[in-house]
């Protein structure tokens, strides 16, 4: 029998292959998308899985309040890792790791940048890489070693054997290769290069204040007893940073958060954490689902209405003996086999389009046709697709009247139209409502990025400054300008759109004593505010050289209004950890950390003090004049550069690039909607192509006795375009505010964004029409001009 | 073999209540060819098809071989038709899909014969009504008196112990015609019941006795048979 019903299925396949084309090829291109999609999210889910012991791992947090708003930092003093191992019970191993460094490798003629962390041998016992040469135990015994990761190893001695060799880090300390461990994959944290024993970090910071129970600034990871009790132990850490501080205020209050909630949570709002990635993954999920129940409508709705041609056949098989069950199932059995063609097909067009999706969700995703959760999961969606896009189509063939049918007396439409009509409003409002997602995310991001950000990125170029730079910056500053072609050159420790130092110790004259306000600083030298055009609201800038300005700090509006509602500052003095400054001038509010959010308060403090500090490196903003030639430009830099830095590669980046980095998320969410949006409008077109040919080829009779009374062949397309058209506008309606209530709420996710724009939902609607117009046409076309005297001599 | 009594059947719709056959009392004896014949709408295809078990009756009793089967639901009715009753009909109504093979199997295949024995019987319903040289065409490849032979092959490939024939050869030309009515005669004489309705008085002569109706009532029984 199932031989049967297959020869029957195939043939019907082939005597329709038009049909059979639309039918298969929508549900593949459903399938496929939500291949991708779960591909996407596989590798969202198993982020860090890489790490065998990764239930028993916890990164430390601190939860801090200023001003009654609690923040969650999570760097700890430097010397949290030890204590807590000896004191709190329950912890297997704890390990300190700095926030990472982009250092130069020099192999003989080589020389290559690479990320790494200075970390605890402890960390090694934490992370458990796979070693390829060498061992955990000898691995970071000494300061003088170094843990190379696979690719560093084989780029810069090509191989992985490279214990024993040696390697000159920023042209400076020589370190002898230890081990070689196997590369963590792509979804992981710490994807670390090389690793150094973290005393080499301690040696470099000295008179840093690492020794300081009160100096938050670098992260502890920590690995608890299997059995250990997560509540009890975070409640032993609870006020541990201020007991070693001999404080009673409970200002800091450390906990342990664990790495299986790192990449899908981690996000704190008043110190409660927040949903974080999970809300994309969920979307997408949605999406996912949303794209296959498109493409399954789409399979019931062709199945259905091409249903009049297979009358016959399933009225024959009820005389000659079917029972309804075996018609349902020889249905179902159908489109299980039509589902899995398009499986088939799917996975060639994953296959082809996942070099295109890599590059949009910056990931390395591949399909695994050896991986048995890729093949299961593909079979499981086509077994899915197969039978809830069949479901319909099996009962509604098998409950045929076979007397009717044979008589040659037509089905009563109205029930089936209806449903099909349904099928088609649903497909259409999922559409409409993915096209609205995708105009609104590109508008905010557009939004966003044109807001006035309180300085000038463009014709910006930024360089590390690293070797010896720092000793010639006067000259190099002098001979940049003397190009003609530089406007202005400012250096700042930090990058302009990062800010990662703050402090809570500022004092001022009428400040609520009781008051803990938390305020950004970073330090910058006096041609900082001319390279990225910010305006000084009152006051002035740096004077050249800080003449007389040693102990002159800028402020921004933000900490100005502070200190007096005004913000007409200057010339007032102000404390910081007991260290007096005057303020020379008010900046503008800049944008800095949160791109979306109201500049918070921010020092800028002269760039000598950073550095008496112990901070190191820092940026060289170079402004070009406008009608420069860029690569001319970046030529002159780095020739200029070179000659007081030999020994360093030259590297740069356009501020304006980098700026544009910070949207790589909502950029990336824009390109994956809009990939949707245009897979579900094909799909939903697939499907309307389908549904106006057979309503085309049902009203074949009439039109030809409309076109032989005297009917234009405009009239006729008008009105077989006009029940589709009005279906179309159905879904607008329904889509219109279901879209409204989530684009609204993904908005208000953004402190600065724009208002719902109206004029959005009037043009998708616009273009949903056009589209169903242009779709239904050809078909509406094609029945309106053929001959009306071949239809009427066939009928 | 069929008794039916007081048969009434109605079509109604919102408004209009229609007598479609009105106290119907009929007896076909196993073995018999009946033909039932009439003007256009006088119901005879209606009562085929209630003896077919393919449309209800409204009132009255059907005894089929001595059960009452009125009241049969739908798997019960299904499973007494492909055991018992073979259908032709005026326009064939094979399924395109299928081959002329596949059509005849179709019956053994729901009555689950097992497949060599499907292939002996088929090939032997096909050799008698002569189609076997065309068992892989398709129904849109043969004439249509082939298609009719390949029909009534189907309608008794399960050895049904009776066949409805509504116009077998309403669609034929009079030698295609003779030759499904010869068919049909050869299977009567092997012992097949066979009710046929008809409106060709050549045809009805192939029959025992004639059934004639008229707006839903049997006005007239004559038989054929020369005495």
């Amino acid at each position: 029998m199932i031989k049967n019903f297959i020869k029957s299925a195939f043939r019907n396949l082939w005597k329709t292959k038009g049909y059979s084309f639309l039918n298969i090829f929508g549900l593949a291109l459903g399938i496929a998308v939500t291949a991708l999609i779960f591909l996407w999210v596989e590798d969202e889910v198993s982020w860090n899985d890489n790490f065998v012991n990764k239930k028993d791992i916890y990164i430390t947090k601190s939860k801090q309040t200023y001003d009654g708003n609690i923040n969650v930092f999570e760097s700890t003093p430097a010397l949290f890792a030890k204590a807590i191992k000896n004191e709190v019970p329950g912890i297997l191993h704890s390990g300190r790791l700095d926030w990472g460094n982009n250092s130069l490798f020099t192999v003989g003629d080589k020389q290559i940048y690479q990320f790494g962390y200075y970390a605890d041998p402890e960390i090694l016992s934490i992370f458990k890489p796979e070693f390829l040469d060498g061992n955990a135990k000898s691995a970071l015994d000494e300061p003088t070693k170094i843990v190379l990761s696979e690719t560093a190893a084989k780029k810069l001695f090509d191989t992985d054997q490279a214990v024993g060799k040696t390697v000159k880090l920023d042209n400076n300390e020589v370190y002898t290769v230890s081990a070689v461990t196997k590369d963590f994959p792509k979804n992981s944290n710490y994807r670390y290069e090389w690793l150094i024993n973290f005393k080499k970090f301690e040696e470099a910071k000295v008179g840093s204040g690492l020794d300081n129970w009160g100096n938050n600034s670098i992260q502890t990871l920590v690995q608890l007893e299997p059995t250990a009790d997560l509540a009890t132990v975070n409640n032993k850490l609870k006020f541990f940073v201020d007991g070693k501080q001999g404080s009673n205020e409970h200002k800091d209050e450390n906990f342990l958060y664990p790495m299986e909630r790192w990449k899908m949570y981690n996000s704190f709002k008043q110190g409660i954490e927040q949903d974080g990635k999970i809300k994309s993954v969920r979307l997408f999920t949605s999406i996912a689902w949303l794209v296959l129940l498109i493409a399954c409508i789409n399979f019931m709705n062709l199945s259905t209405a091409r249903s009049e041609k297979r009358a016959k056949e399933v009225s024959m098989r009820k005389i000659v003996g079917a029972k309804k069950k075996s018609l349902i199932l020889q249905f179902l059995g159908e489109s299980i086999v039509f589902a899995f063609i398009a499986g088939l097909l799917a996975i060639g067009l994953v296959q082809l389009g996942l070099p295109l999706f890599n590059t949009f969700v910056y990931k390395d995703l591949t399909i695994g046709l050896n991986n048995w959760s890729h093949i299961g999961f593909i079979t499981a969606i086509i077994l899915v697709c197969g039978v809830v896009s069949g479901s319909y189509p099996a009962f509604f063939l098998s409950s045929f009247d076979p007397l009717t049918t044979l008589k040659g007396g037509k089905r009563r439409a109205g029930t089936s139209n209806i449903i099909r009509k349904v099928l088609v409003v649903t497909q259409f409002t999922a559409a409409i409502i993915l096209m609205i997602c995708t105009s609104v995310i590109y508008l905010q991001v557009q939004h966003a990025k044109n807001r006035d950000l309180g300085f000038d990125r463009s014709q910006v170029i930024t360089t590390n400054i690293q070797g010896d730079m720092l000793k010639h910056i006067d000259v190099i500053k002098q001979e940049l300008k003397s190009t003609g072609n530089i406007e202005s050159v400012g250096l700042s420790i930090s990058d302009i759109l990062n800010v990662g130092s703050n402090t809570s110790g500022f004092e001022w004259d009428g400040k609520d004593p009781k008051s803990s306000i938390l305020i950004g600083f970073t330090f910058v030298d006096p041609d900082f505010t001319d390279a990225l055009s910010i305006k000084i609201k009152d006051g002035r800038k740096f004077r050249p050289n800080f003449l007389g300005d040693s102990t002159s700090i800028l402020i921004n509006e933000s900490f100005a209004k502070l200190i007096q509602p005004d913000g007409l500052v200057s010339g007032k003095m102000i404390k910081m950890n007991g260290l007096s400054f005057t303020i020379a001038g008010v900046v503008d509010n800049y944008v800095y950390n949160n791109i979306y959010g109201t500049p918070e308060p921010l020092m800028l403090a002269p760039v000598d003090i950073g550095y008496s500090y112990g901070y190191t490196g820092g940026i060289m903003n170079i402004k070009t004049k406008t009608g420069t030639d860029v690569q001319e430009v970046v030529k002159q830099i780095e020739g200029i550069v070179k000659k007081y830095n030999p020994e360093f590669p030259f590297s740069y980046k356009f501020l304006d690039e980098s700026f544009n980095n910070y949207f790589s998320t909502e950029i990336m969410l824009q390109k994956l909607a809009s990939l949707f949006a245009i897979l579900a409008i094909i799909i939903s077109c697939l499907g309307l192509l389908g549904l106006a040919a057979f309503s085309a080829e049902q009203r074949a009779r009439e039109v030809s006795i409309r076109k032989v009374l005297g009917a234009s062949v405009l009239r006729l397309v008008k009105m077989l375009n006009y029940e589709f058209l009005i279906l179309v506008g159905i879904s607008c309606l329904i889509a219109f505010p279901i879209a409204w209530y989530f684009m609204n709420d993904w908005l208000k996710g953004y402190s600065y964004h724009m208002e719902m724009p109206w004029i959005i939902f009037l043009s998708i609607a616009a273009l949903a029409l056009i589209i169903a117009l242009f779709t239904i046409s050809t078909q509406a076309l094609r029945a309106a001009t053929s001959n009306p005297t071949k239809t009427l001599r066939n009928e | 073999m069929i008794k039916i009594t007081n048969l009434q059947k109605f079509y109604r719709t919102e408004e209009v209540e229609t007598v479609a056959l009105n106290d119907v009392n009929i007896h076909v004896k196993e073995g018999e060819f009946v033909a039932v014949m009439g003007p256009s709408g006088c119901g005879k295809s209606t009562l085929l098809n209630i003896i077919g078990l393919l449309d209800d009756l409204d009132e009255g009793s059907y005894l089929f071989n001595n059960i009452e089967v009125a009241h049969f639901k739908e798997n019960k009715r299904s499973d007494l038709r492909k055991h018992n009753i073979g259908f032709v009909f005026q326009s064939f109504n094979l399924i395109d899909e299928l081959t002329v093979f596949e059509n005849v199997e179709l019956p053994l295949v729901y009555t689950n014969v097992p497949a060599a024995e499907r292939k002996r019987r088929v090939e032997e319903v096909l050799e008698k009504v002569q189609i076997m040289h065309r068992r892989n065409h398709f129904p849109q490849q043969l004439s249509g008196g082939q298609q009719q032979r390949v029909a009534v092959a189907r309608a008794v490939v399960n050895n049904p112990k009776l066949i409805l024939a509504d116009e077998p050869t309403g669609n034929l030309d009079s030698s295609n015609g003779n030759e499904v009515m010869q068919l049909l005669t050869e299977l009567n004489e092997a012992g097949t019941t066979i009710v046929m309705v008809t409106h060709s008085e050549h045809d009805a002569k192939f029959s025992d006795r004639v059934i004639r109706m008229l707006d839903g009532q049997v006005i007239l029984e004559t038989s054929t048979v020369v005495q």
